[in-house]
């Protein structure tokens, strides 16, 4: 029992952290001193053995536990970018936005144009017929001030 | 001009724009880059998983954009040059077909950004060149529709000069620039052989529709050009006010 006991609290000095200003010669006097008494104790040394490996383990398992869990942050977020769809139905969906309107504003302004030459080609053909066929209505009374509109200044306002 | 291309054009650019909406979430992969570094393999801070679907619109835009303002730019020097009325029809009809295709390509692109690079914009070199092709072409149209008809020299002047941009824009790219390449030596055609028939059925489609909405507007350049005479020929006759 006094050796398990000394034992830990070996290792406990052995694990702690050495003084910067500690002297080298006392780290190598101390290993010397544990390596003998380990030799000449088996069960000794296996109880330091057993206590250096359940350390070991111990910060191997929360390395591992925080490699996992990076991991699974990691993939996480990879999945979430792999399946992210919302970027590529809002590309598509401007694309055809932009198309559709310049489709509509072209359709709107080529039917206005249709319209507009049909409504000028027939304004046209109304002012060169109109010497053929004289106005139809009634001549109109000039008022008083009023003087008779000139048929060669007629639209020159 | 052929009164069928305009239908032939538009009908062929939907079929192809279903194939190629099929193909493209079905028959292409997603994009994963991988880089080994030791023996490991690792993901590649290119891959863009299904966000790289953008590419087979963005890009043959880009195309089209390029296409529609050097059409532009060479039928305003034969405009400038020949003083012919119909390089003027294309080249106006051609500049607005343009800036749509700007748009959408600076629309996307910047989409794509949010998505590569966590920014909606990024004066990158090729960005900023892109942008300012596109308001030059929104320059020329508006100089087209609010200075006049008298306007056409000047217009000339300013397609030609967008036409003048479009190479600093393709090959500005150089080893500093972070614009994503078509491919890993920025070739379109050294890309992942599994995306290339999809990439050039959508180049295909997109340069159809491009020379639908051209053929459509220039006949609509044309109306507007005989509605003006129309007017004039009204004015001299005395029927219009």
């Amino acid at each position: 029992m006094k050796r398990h006991l000394f034992a830990l609290g070996l290792v406990a000095a052995l694990s702690a952290p050495i003084p910067v200003a500690a002297d080298a010669g006392d780290a190598s006097a101390l290993r010397e001193t544990c390596t003998k008494a380990m030799n000449a104790d088996p069960g000794f040394a296996k109880s330091i053995v057993i206590v250096a490996e359940k350390n070991y383990r111990k910060a191997s398992y929360e390395q591992i536990e925080r490699e996992n869990k990076e991991i699974v942050a990691n993939e996480q977020q990879q999945e979430r970018f792999a399946k992210n769809e919302r970027h590529v139905i809002l590309a598509y969906a401007a694309m055809w936005v932009l198309a559709a309107g310049f489709l509509i504003m072209l359709w709107r302004r080529q039917q206005g144009l249709v319209a507009e030459i049909a409504q000028l080609h027939r304004d046209l053909a109304e002012a060169t017929a109109e010497p053929a066929a004289p106005a139809k209505a009634p001549a109109k009374k000039p008022e008083k001030g009023e003087t008779k509109p000139d048929p060669a200044t007629k639209g020159d306002d | 001009m052929n009164r069928y291309l305009v239908p032939i054009c538009a009908s062929l650019g939907a079929i192809g724009f279903v194939l190629t909406i099929w193909m493209i979430f079905n028959s292409t992969p997603t994009q994963v880059d991988y880089q080994t570094d030791e023996g490991h393999v690792f993901l590649s801070g290119s891959s863009l998983f299904f966000n790289q679907k953008i590419f087979y619109y963005h890009v043959p835009h880009a195309f089209m954009l390029f296409a529609a303002v050097a059409t532009s730019g060479i039928a305003s020097i034969l405009f400038l040059t020949k003083r012919v009325q119909k390089w003027d029809d294309i080249a106006l009809a051609t500049a607005e077909v343009a800036a749509v295709f700007g748009a959408v390509v600076l629309v996307t692109g910047s989409i794509w950004a949010k998505v590569a690079w966590d920014r909606w914009w990024i004066w990158e070199k090729r960005l900023t060149m892109s942008l300012l092709l596109w308001l030059t072409l929104i320059g020329y149209v508006l100089v087209r529709r609010f200075a006049g008809a008298s306007a056409d020299r000047l217009a000339s002047g300013m397609a030609v000069f967008a036409m003048i941009t479009l190479p600093f824009i393709y090959f500005m790219v150089g080893a500093d620039d972070s614009h994503p390449q078509a491919g890993p030596d920025g070739n379109v055609a050294t890309q992942d052989p599994r995306m290339r028939p999809t990439f050039y059925l959508s180049v295909l489609t997109f340069l159809l529709w491009f020379v639908a909405l051209a053929a459509a507007r220039i006949r609509g350049v044309r109306m507007e050009r005989e509605v003006r005479e129309l007017r004039e020929r009204g004015l001299d006759a005395g029927v219009l006010a």
